[in-house]
């Protein structure tokens, strides 16, 4: 009784305040961490990758719900846009990056990350190691772990690309459009610097300024340069030769395929490993072990679309992909003396 | 006291951010590996092209729009003048987006060059500001007298002997300064050169800033490019401080003359193919807005932070206007009095704006967001503090950055309500208090609302700051999209593009309809 009274006189009031009562509530939701939803207090594990690792599309949330099934803890992601990015920010970060593990540095950044002194040896039993470092043998093995691994290839689409280039040098001399990722973000595109300078060692700032003109754009992500070839923008995108596997299984789509070169494709082994500044050494370690375990390859395998690091049956579609003809790779010391000499010549001959 | 401390804070962030540019630069050793002039030089070249460039070609698509629509009177004419304003606020990604829906491989519109480069560039600028030109070519077309309409008429003069001696010189004030405008808005271009730019062919100096820290990790080159960045700037708002004079100047519309049938088609068409066809295109290709799961938080983290900053740009403005040095209107009063050659003198005294605030006034085109926000990173990653969301540090950039929108839209009409009710104010006896409440508040409130709700669509829009200091710790639309992107999720893109695109739509037509502007905001 007394409220139907009083509701009359308040309903002015209500008017002028619905307003701003609107904007708290905005207010209240857009500020809320997703953290302080949840109350359970387990110890946190920081995990550092590159984006399209973590995002939702990606093999990241699929691993940390496995883990965290065994480990009584929370996996928390941090991210950066790309792998050399990721790098980069812990050079600017150094101490202050918060991270316990790191994935998805691949190892033509390993020396320079070890330069940085922000990782340190992580301890594994060698019975788990044993098998990836057998099929996978990488440089700084007590530090870095491989965790999946893949070629470099130009993904085409054949109804689009009747005649693939069967060479790097008929791409460069053909007329079709290209897009690859930056290398200064994007292992992908460090991948093609690397893979140029091993072709063409004395020719390579010609061979750029060549391929200039068969590329349409460079994006910061590889996730950009493959959306371009996917849309029809350019004929060939930057991936992996493994990239096909994905529009097979997933999208029931054959008609994407790799070119494969003559002349041989540079090969990507991707890495993890533990931070010096770690609060939850046992964590990472445990981590790291449950990456090399048969389920985590295959979320990996299937969930990132590379290679595993040992044999393991995935699906048949990415088991039976052909391989390409496998091409040296460079030392650890010879990377990181021209890396940044490399890079330079690509930016200043892309022009 | 208040002024002081907000001043201070204002000052200090610049400082610091300085100090953060400085130290980068300090690190360098001559090493050509780190810093080469000589791309720097072409990095420099290629922003003020693209600049220039981008300037003329919208010059000629306003000119083109505004000759049609210039002195007709018909009743979509407040409509379409309205969606001229539109273009000002539509958020950069957007932009983005719908060109390359219109005119992308698959796109409703085939073009026989690629979008990417100088040529994507130039499209999407000048879809950002031939019709912000147009509406001022109208306005000042508009406000041509009468009697020297007349005049030009019975001395017979054609077309072009009529545009060079009777529009020209109405037009070209006001247009110059706008001009410069548009060419320091394209310099400090973002996110349209990040994502249409095509590589380090088509990077300007604004992107390359960006690229040096976060994809090189050069802090030395990103400090020597902000270096030059923030002079190239400081030049453009030298010339535009010096040009000072309110681009959005009182209209009154006199029709004296009506543009052709013909004429008018081809400006509505060439409108509507500019921005008409594009922008419904891009929303009706888009029907996945029932997973609101996919755009219900990003919305809500936008309009939150927008709100916050703008509230916040608001709050401090009003802070510094209230506490400004009193007493200009009582000076603006006497000159009333002692007569019109003195007046007019002490009138240009009282309102010529002083270093400070004329500064702040242009704060966003002579220091741009991604060299604040540099020296900024720089600072925050290299201390503690690092370890900590750097939210506050992108709310604070972007509260900075909104001071000149509303310092541009209050300062004026404030000064004027002064000057024009001081004296009465006086007369009454009113306190300051009083007067500010009583007088000037009513005056002002539409005028703040207006800008509160378009600085919320340009904060809402901004991918600048977050870019710099960590996309994941800023969650907005703008960044979401930006993110979908990155990720080849094209659809999640596009969607999230086009919930950006209709709440820009729903505030701007808040702004322009509901916020009705006195005489003393226009």
């Amino acid at each position: 009784m007394l409220f139907s009274r009083i509701t009359p006189l308040l309903s002015p009031l209500q008017e002028r305040l619905k307003p701003t009562l609107t904007s708290i509530c905005l207010l209240a939701l857009g500020f809320f961490p997703n953290s302080l939803w949840s109350s359970e207090a387990k110890p946190k594990l920081y995990v550092a990758s590159y984006d399209s690792f973590v995002s939702q599309w990606g093999p990241g949330p699929k691993l940390k719900a496995l883990f965290e099934q065994d480990c009584q803890c929370e996996v928390q992601f941090t991210t950066a846009i790309e792998g050399v990015a990721l790098l980069n920010r812990i050079k600017i970060q150094q101490k202050h990056f918060k991270a316990d593990v790191v994935i998805g540095l691949d190892t033509s950044l390993s020396q320079e990350a070890l330069n940085t002194g922000f990782f340190q040896p992580h301890n594994l039993k060698p019975s788990i190691v044993a098998k990836a470092n057998k099929h996978t043998s990488i440089a700084h093995s007590d530090v870095f772990i491989p965790i999946d691994k893949g070629y470099f290839s130009f993904i085409y689409d054949q109804k689009r690309v009747a005649n693939p280039p069967k060479s790097m040098g008929e791409l460069i001399n053909s007329d079709l459009r290209i897009a690859y990722p930056d290398p200064r973000v994007s292992t992908v595109g460090k991948g093609l610097v690397l893979w140029m300078n091993q072709l063409y060692p004395k020719t390579t700032d010609k061979i750029w300024k060549k391929l200039t003109k068969r590329t349409l754009t460079v994006p910061a992500t590889w996730a950009e340069s493959y959306a371009l070839m996917l849309e029809g923008e350019v004929d060939l995108a930057l991936s992996y030769h493994s990239s096909p596997a994905y529009h097979q299984i997933v999208e029931k789509r054959s008609e994407f395929k790799a070119a494969l070169f003559d002349e041989g494709h540079y090969q990507q082994i991707e890495t993890a490993a533990i931070s010096q500044n770690s609060q939850q050494q046992q964590l990472a370690q445990d981590f790291l072990s449950f990456i090399l375990s048969p389920k985590a390859q295959k979320v990996l395998a299937l969930n990132n679309w590379m290679m595993p690091v040992y044999p393991l049956a995935t699906k048949a579609e990415l088991d039976q992909l052909p391989l390409p003809k496998p091409l040296s790779q460079f030392t650890p010391d010879t990377l990181e003396q021209e890396s940044k000499r490399w890079l330079l010549m690509w930016r200043s001959h892309s022009l | 006291m208040l002024r002081p401390v907000v001043l201070g804070a204002i000052l200090a962030t610049l400082g610091v951010s300085a100090a953060g540019l400085l130290l980068a630069i300090a690190e360098f050793n001559g090493d050509t590996q780190v810093f080469s002039w000589e791309y720097a030089l072409r990095l420099w070249l290629f922003t003020l092209t693209q600049a220039g460039l981008s300037t003329l070609v919208s010059l000629l698509l306003g000119l083109l729009i505004a000759l049609g629509i210039a002195w007709r009177q018909a009743p979509w004419k407040p409509w379409v003048m309205a969606s001229l304003n539109l273009s000002f606020v539509l958020p950069p990604l957007v932009v983005v987006l719908i060109v390359i829906n219109a005119a992308g491989h698959n796109g409703i519109i085939k073009i026989p060059f690629s979008l990417y480069g100088l040529p994507g560039i130039l499209l999407a600028h000048s879809l950002l500001n031939a019709p912000f030109i147009a509406r001022l070519i109208i306005q000042k077309l508009e406000q041509i007298p009468t009697s020297e309409c007349f005049v030009a008429q019975q001395l017979g003069l054609n077309p072009f002997l009529e545009a060079r001696w009777l529009w020209l010189p109405h037009i070209w004030p006001a247009l110059s300064q706008t001009l410069l405008f548009v060419f320091a808005l394209c310099v400090n271009s973002f996110a349209i050169v990040l994502s249409l730019g095509g590589g380090p062919a088509s990077t300007t100096l604004e992107v390359a800033i960006y690229q040096s820290l976060k994809y090189d990790f050069n802090p030395v080159e990103a400090g020597i490019f902000s270096l030059i960045q923030c002079l190239t700037t400081l030049l453009c708002g030298y010339f535009l401080l010096k040009r000072s004079g309110n681009i959005h100047a009182p209209i009154e519309t006199s029709p004296i003359k009506k543009a052709s049938n013909p004429v008018t088609l081809m400006s509505l068409s060439l409108l509507g193919g500019v921005w008409g066809v594009p922008i419904l295109g891009f929303i009706v290709k888009q029907m996945q807005w029932l997973d609101y799961s996919l755009w219900l938080l990003p919305l809500m983290h936008s309009l939150g932070y927008g709100l916050l900053v703008s509230l916040s740009g608001l709050l401090l403005v009003i802070a510094l206007l209230l506490t400004k040095k009193q007493g200009s209107a009582r000076k603006a009063g006497m000159a009333r009095k002692i007569g019109m050659a003195r007046k007019i003198g002490m009138i240009r005294k009282t309102a010529a704006p002083n270093a400070l605030s004329g500064f702040l006034t242009h704060m966003g085109l002579i220091v741009p967001t991604i060299t604040l926000t540099t020296g900024l990173t720089f600072i925050w990653y290299r201390t503690a503090l690092g370890s900590v969301s750097p939210l506050g540090l992108i709310l604070w950039v972007q509260t900075l950055m909104t001071l000149p929108f509303y310092l541009r839209s209050l300062e004026e009409p404030w000064h004027r309500a002064k000057t024009h009710y001081g004296v009465l104010c006086d007369h009454l006896g009113l306190s300051w208090l009083q007067r500010e409440w009583l007088v000037y508040r009513p005056i002002l409130t539409p005028i703040a609302k207006k800008t509160l709700v378009l600085t919320l669509v340009i904060v809402m829009g901004d991918i600048a700051t977050p870019a710099l200091l960590g996309f994941e710790h800023f969650p907005s639309l703008a960044v979401s999209v930006s993110q979908a992107l990155s990720h080849y999720q094209f659809d999640t893109a596009y969607t999230l593009a086009s919930i950006h695109l209709v709440l820009t739509l729903i505030l701007f037509l808040l702004a322009e309809k509901r916020f009705s502007v006195t005489s003393f905001g226009r």
